[in-house]
């Protein structure tokens, strides 16, 4: 896709971008509780 | 630690407090009225070249960055594991919640079509702009602290099993609270980075949008401090013994991070001045200004905390909270109004109208009345009897 | 401690990401599209009539001014666009006459109302004309903010349905193929319309063939990323009221910066704060353990101590009652024999 200034071209990337943090807020919680799970044994 | 509402609902209404609220009650209904049947321009001083006024420097820019001890004592408490802050976590939030939705409220006075500001977010994404950002995270932030806050809620209706579920989340609330308030409070800074020709070189920088979130990180912890100090003898008969022997130490403790981040706060902002050698605006009458707000609003306090600190001199450090928080406002008032538009002639800078303050006055008063109601029934300043000890 | 780290970090992380960036993007260079078309104002050639004004004003439909179009007392002020005022004239004092200078929306290439707009009401159309939509503008006036040149206006007075107010470049004229009106309606050829390049070269060309009448400069070529109305003058552009300190670099340009550092952000604070969450928990956990393991250390010995102790009490006390045995069979015994020496004694005097 074609832009004419930089403009568009940011208001296309930006907008990719705030929906990609949404999925790494998500993403990092679950993430979370994915790493923070398993056997609660000491070292 | 039982609440005494019974006996103040026998005092008189017309405590002195009282009236003067009411009258600010009062007169800002009379303002909103006109507002809404004249436009703007019955109730601002606004024009075409002054098109943000203290309903935006002041309602929104201070309210924000003040608001900013609710992420802080949250953080200190739940993320760096620090328990002496947890006394104070509940009246930061309260605060925080109350700010933030006071902002929200002042911008439906501001903005030209209130009832479109969910446009940005549903109908059309103006993803370039840092208004766009700020907006977001506001309206996040928002449903953050009011998430935060239903804890003291669930607790006065005695709804245990939603309360529980509420407390889980804390941690996540928090971590999710601190990255939405970085990001807000950096760019309220950033909004101004669009325009370099209408701000004076000494308040212009690239680097504005961590001028702003540094700032607010004292600008918080200074507020929970001097907040706590407004609140401590109205207040008293509400205060447990956590929050009492916490009281003191929280302070101490506020009182050393606000220290050394106003340390490194001053020193980035040398840092801007050397980045786009400005040096010689300090010699202007600009410059005077931009000096009173650096030494007598940044540095001083610094330095006072930090005597404070030393001393363990809760009241020197209660001053230069004080100092801090007129500091933040000084600071967010210049970029807004003063140092904006620096190269208008004064005949057409501008000046609050009598309306705008009303309303600033208007929206304050309905904060510190909501509070004062909250805190005074609900768990804010106590451990309610049914959960005492659990965090 | 773990305060002092985060802060440290915290500024790291924003020192490197709040830094400012010239470039484009990443290297990359835009448009402008290929049928902007552009506006060039002749400061040379207008004579102040303000034909232009009246033109915009029964164009796009305003309504009457307080003095009329062709009251030219009004020169005498100067003037700047307002909500019923796409564009206005004003008068300066050149080196020898009179100078004037027609100002409004100079349609950028790199809009800063656009940049600025949290709804996308303002966009920079194929034709050249920098659009605003009042269907969705919610009138927060940051676009006012941003505008370097300070034209567009709001319609303060308006309760209910207030508008931003600034240039169109005649859209709808210029879908019909017609001229924008301001530049038809010009007597002196002060205005020229076509497409962009094309008036970039008319205006090098008018500086090249009369050198001694204009100032060497295209104002509009590049100032803020560059606009689609540009000006040539005979007097130096800051004397005529327009400013010559903007720069090149357009608002996305300035505002890049402080976007790229958001994503970022949320990316790592989670992080961060979830490792010093880790960090902390774990320090109050071995604290903790290190305590619990002091008290039974403690409790063992006390133990220890005590069965110590009691261990010496109870030989102690054995070896004492074992002698006080002794001595009471040692008087037992002498108890017993007593009597027996007593008879032995009666015994022998008897007989």
């Amino acid at each position: 896709m074609e832009f004419f200034n930089l403009q568009d071209y940011y208001t296309f990337t930006k907008g990719t971008v705030y929906l990609i943090m949404g999925a790494i807020l998500v993403g990092v919680t679950l993430y979370w509780q994915f790493l923070m799970g398993g056997n609660k044994k000491d070292d | 630690m039982s609440v005494d509402t019974i006996a103040a609902e026998k005092k008189s209404l017309f405590t002195p407090f009282n009236i003067i609220a009411g009258v600010i009650l009062i007169a800002g209904l009379i303002v909103t009225v006109m507002r809404f049947t004249g436009g703007l321009g019955a109730v601002t001083n606004l024009d075409q070249n002054n098109p943000w006024g203290i309903w935006i420097g002041f309602d929104l820019m201070c309210g924000v960055a003040l608001a900013a001890g609710g992420y802080t004592t949250s953080a200190a408490c739940y993320v760096f594991g620090l328990k002496k802050f947890h006394a104070g976590v509940r009246p930061a939030i309260l605060t925080a919640f109350l700010g933030y939705a006071l902002v929200v409220f002042a911008l439906g006075y501001d903005v030209g079509r209130p009832w479109r500001l969910p446009y940005p977010l549903f109908v059309q994404q103006g993803t370039t702009s840092l208004l766009f950002e700020v907006g977001l995270c506001v309206m996040l932030y928002l449903t953050v602290l009011f998430i935060e806050f239903t804890p003291a809620l669930f607790e006065w209706l005695g709804m245990k099993k939603i309360r529980n579920t509420v407390v889980k989340l804390t941690l996540a609330l928090t971590i999710f609270g601190v990255v939405l308030s970085t990001l807000h409070q950096s760019s309220l800074g950033a909004l101004f980075t669009i325009a370099p020709s209408k701000l004076h070189p000494l308040w212009y920088s690239q680097y504005l949008p961590v001028f702003f979130f540094v700032s607010s990180i004292c600008a918080g912890m200074s507020m929970v401090i001097f907040e706590g100090t407004l609140s401590h003898k109205p207040m008293h008969h509400l205060m447990d013994e956590e929050y009492l022997n916490n009281h003191d130490g929280l302070i101490l403790g506020f009182g050393k991070a606000a220290s050394l981040v106003l340390f490194g706060y001053f020193s980035i902002k040398v840092i801007g001045l050397a980045y786009d050698n400005n040096w010689h605006y300090l010699t202007t009458g600009y410059g005077a200004w931009y000096l009173v707000e650096m030494l007598g609003c940044v540095a001083l306090p610094s330095f006072l905390y930090a005597i404070g600190v030393r001393d363990r001199n809760i009241t020197v450090i209660k001053w230069a909270a004080g100092l801090t928080v007129l500091g933040i406002i000084v600071n967010r008032f210049n970029i807004s109004m003063v140092a904006f538009n620096y190269h208008l002639p004064s005949a057409e800078r501008y000046f609050p109208s009598w309306g705008e303050i009303t309303i600033s006055l208007f929206v304050v008063t309905i904060g510190v009345v909501v509070f004062r109601f909250i805190s005074t029934r609900m768990p804010i300043f106590y451990e309610h009897p049914d959960y005492k000890g659990e965090h | 401690m773990l305060r002092r780290t985060f802060l440290g970090l915290l500024g790291a992380a924003g020192a490197s990401v709040a830094l400012p960036t010239s470039a484009k993007a990443g290297g990359k260079s835009f448009g402008p599209h290929p049928d902007t078309q552009a506006v060039l104002f002749d400061a040379t050639r207008c004579i102040g009539c303000r034909k232009c004004e009246l033109a915009c004003n029964e164009v796009n439909q305003l309504p009457a001014p307080d003095k009329k179009f062709d009251d030219l007392t009004v020169l005498d002020t100067k003037r700047r666009t307002d909500e019923k005022t796409y564009t206005v004239v004003n008068k300066f004092q050149g080196k020898t006459s009179p100078v004037f200078v027609k100002k409004q929306c100079n349609h950028c290439l790199e809009p800063a109302c656009a940049s600025a707009c949290f709804v996308k009401a303002f966009k920079k159309e194929p034709n050249g004309a920098v659009s605003y939509d009042a269907s969705v503008c919610v009138g927060c006036r940051y676009c006012m903010v941003a505008c370097p040149f300070e034209i567009p206006a709001y319609e303060y007075d308006e309760p209910l349905t207030p508008r931003v107010m600034k240039c169109t470049l005649c859209a709808p004229r210029l879908a019909e193929g017609k001229l924008p009106g301001c530049v038809e309606r010009c007597p002196k050829e002060a205005l020229t319309f076509g497409p962009r390049d094309e008036i970039i070269k008319i205006a090098r060309a008018r500086i090249a063939a009369y050198p001694d009448r204009y100032v060497d400069h295209v104002y509009g070529e590049r100032e803020m990323g560059g606009t689609s109305w540009m000006y040539i003058s005979g007097e130096p552009f800051s004397e005529i009221g327009m400013r010559e300190d903007l720069g090149t670099a357009s608002a996305p340009e300035l505002t890049a910066g402080a976007l790229a550092a958001v994503p970022i952000v949320v990316g790592m604070w989670p992080v961060l704060l979830g490792g010093i969450y880790a960090v902390s928990k774990r320090k109050d956990k071995i604290a903790n353990d290190e305590r619990v393991a002091a008290v039974k250390d403690a409790l063992t010995r006390a133990g220890e101590e005590a069965e110590k102790k009691l261990h010496e009490q109870l030989s102690k006390a054995e070896v004492a009652n074992q002698r006080r045995i002794e001595v009471e069979v040692k008087k037992a015994v002498e108890e017993a024999l007593a009597p027996k020496e007593e008879e032995a004694e009666t015994g022998e005097e008897e007989s």
